[in-house]
């Protein structure tokens, strides 16, 4: 490397061009970090630059390189002109990324020739093909059952599109490396995701008109993130994972009229043998329903993350659930409790005059609260605890060799409370 | 408790690899810090690195860096398994994020150097073969000329012109699609 810079070095002695110095292949690997525009006008700067802006490994077409948001139109002309000039000049045989990014408010349905410009990206053969677009428009995206041009995908990253019928087909024979699927507010008008190599998926605000459950098969997965829509999936989903299976992140927030209890419950059963697990927006109607007494155990679940969850209106159920759902992880080691009865419209608001506690009394018993004996960590994080002192207290007691307890933004009893918390704790950390 | 504790320190021992740097200097590092240089891992499978394994190419200030980049993702690398994907998409797992936050943390203070440690960083990551910190620093590179003309980029990186003004205007004409 002593060599190269030298080689750089100017000859009015200011220091040397390292840039320009690199081989070919760390150049291209800069500027496929860059938006092509800009790639492409690297051309000028001299002579080591001029054609190498052809053979960059990715092509980054952002639509936010032309035009500002008011500028549709002016600025669809010139994406029109950078893309076609762009694939015709470019010359590679494959990339290592193709990324086209369209922001929802460009309404560029009559300018710009997306359709094409997805199917050249696609002919590259990316081991990375992420595509962004307006999902008003609904833009239909195929996986080419002829050729090999998803032989190397690696990843694919959807915004915004409408998926055919033989999406799940295809996925499954003509993806055959794939590792990481994400599909982000698209129209799903497939059956299911059906991969033996996928790892890592995200399904996040789908709709779908053909199923109203989510069919999962992935015996490779590792991690699965899934937020269910306001109305869509209203039975849930159906997963069959394998046993690398170890981390999942599940949210029903704004499902409640989809969803059934029942549909919740199942979904939770169906993830019993992952490591850490966080769900979002459950009611605690879905642990206390006849078909959580059919709840494998958790045996795997090492870290579990409730946010918005358990959602009731007596708060005995809340402690009811929690109880449960405990119940069924002996070697939980990291709770944390998120939002427990903090967010409006989860309870009822206390009447005025109510006294402290009161929804508390028929706390539950030591039957629905087991011990934790291996729970290290305990978080509580913006939980009002005002009325609910005593989740705390049940907490501390059933874990024996509790190591981490942070208390944090939550609320606090007042007056002297059952308790006996400190009056004013906003955070705390205590090790034992 | 014991037998297990010096066990392990039995195991990680025996997985030292001495590196030596192209000024002589010796780094001890383990065989999972190692590894993460490509070209170390293959020198390692092909049971090549008693005695050290020398680096001709990099000086010991660089190598002091890399190593050091090495540990802490090598940590990483050993709570996510199975993720080899280097466009895995692990970043979205809640559980992971006070630990991916801090690893990010650690990239950007890692990243704050002067301009010519940056490019052996980056000779050095393609030397020793380690995606991530190539991909770290060449994106650093390719971050501080985002949204900069060309004739910014020149004085920014002393980047001499050598094409005549003809030359140039020509260039223009044929790519004025991407200037417009």
């Amino acid at each position: 490397m002593e060599a190269s810079a030298k080689r750089a070095r100017a000859a009015d002695g200011s220091a040397p061009d390292r840039l320009s110095a690199l081989p070919d292949d760390l150049r291209r690997r800069v500027l496929s970090f860059l938006p092509s525009r800009q790639s492409v006008q690297t051309t000028v700067l001299s002579k080591r630059w001029v054609d190498l802006w052809r053979s960059v490994p990715a092509i980054n077409l952002d639509f936010l390189e032309f035009g500002d948001f008011g500028e549709e139109i002016v600025g669809s002309r010139k994406m029109n002109n950078f893309t076609s000039e762009l694939l015709m000049l470019h010359n590679t045989e494959c990339l290592d990324m193709f990324r086209l990014h369209i922001p929802p408010f460009i309404n560029y349905r009559r300018l710009l020739d997306v359709d094409r410009w997805i199917r050249h990206g696609i002919k590259y053969r990316p081991l990375v093909l992420e595509i962004s677009v307006i999902r008003d428009f609904w833009h239909q995206f195929h996986i080419p059952c002829l050729g090999s041009a998803f032989y190397r995908l690696k990843k694919l990253d959807l915004f915004g599109l409408s998926l055919d019928h033989c999406f799940t087909e295809r996925l499954n024979s003509r993806c055959p490396v794939l590792e990481d699927l994400v599909l982000e507010d698209c129209r799903n008008q497939f059956a299911g995701i059906q991969s033996d190599t996928l790892k890592n998926l995200v399904v996040d605000n789908c709709v779908s008109d053909v199923a109203d459950v989510l069919v999962i098969r992935a015996p490779c997965l590792a991690s699965l993130r899934l937020e269910l829509p306001y109305y869509f999936y209203k039975n849930g989903l159906s997963l069959v994972a394998g046993n690398s299976f170890v981390t999942a992140s599940i949210s029903v927030i704004g499902c409640e009229f989809g969803l059934s209890h029942k549909g919740q419950a199942f979904l939770v059963g169906s993830l019993f043998n992952v490591t850490n697990l966080t769900l979002k927006g459950f009611d605690a109607m879905a642990f206390l329903d006849k078909e959580s007494d059919n709840f494998p155990t958790f045996d795997n679940l090492r870290t579990l993350s409730l946010t918005l969850c358990l959602l009731s209106e007596h708060d005995e159920q809340k402690f009811k659930a929690l109880g449960r759902f405990l119940q069924k992880s002996p070697n939980l080691e990291k709770l944390t409790v998120q939002d427990f009865w903090y967010s409006e419209g989860t309870r009822k608001v206390r009447e005025y005059a109510q006294p402290l506690l009161e929804t508390v009394k028929p706390v539950v018993g030591p039957i629905e609260f087991p011990m934790l004996e291996n729970l290290r960590t305990l978080f509580l994080d913006k939980c009002d605890l005002r009325d609910n002192f005593m989740i705390l207290r049940h907490l501390l007691q059933s874990s024996p060799n509790l190591e981490n307890l942070t208390v944090w933004c939550c609320e606090l009893p007042e007056g002297p409370a059952e308790g006996k918390g400190p009056k004013t704790w906003f955070a705390a950390n205590a090790t034992s | 408790m014991a037998s297990a504790g010096s066990g392990d320190e039995k195991a990680a021992a025996a997985a030292m690899i001495t590196l030596i740097s192209s000024d002589n200097e010796k780094f001890e590092v383990t065989e999972a810090t190692a590894t993460l240089s490509q070209t170390i891992r293959h020198m390692i499978e092909d049971g090549c690195t008693d005695g050290g394994v020398p680096l001709p190419n990099v000086t010991s200030k660089i190598l002091a860096r890399v190593i050091e980049y090495c540990k802490k993702h090598a940590t990483a690398a050993a709570g996510e398994e199975g993720s080899s994907s280097s466009f895995s998409d692990a970043a979205f797992l809640e559980v992971d994020r006070a630990f991916l936050e801090e690893l990010e943390e650690f990239d950007d203070a890692f990243l704050e150097v002067d301009r010519a440690t940056l490019f052996d960083l980056i000779l050095a990551a393609n030397y020793l073969d380690i995606k991530g910190l190539l991909n770290l620093t060449c994106q650093k590179v390719a971050d501080s000329v985002k949204g900069k003309t060309p004739e910014q980029i020149r004085e920014m990186y002393n980047i001499v012109n050598d094409l005549t003004p003809e030359e140039e205007a020509e260039i223009r004409r044929e790519t004025q699609w991407a200037f417009e």
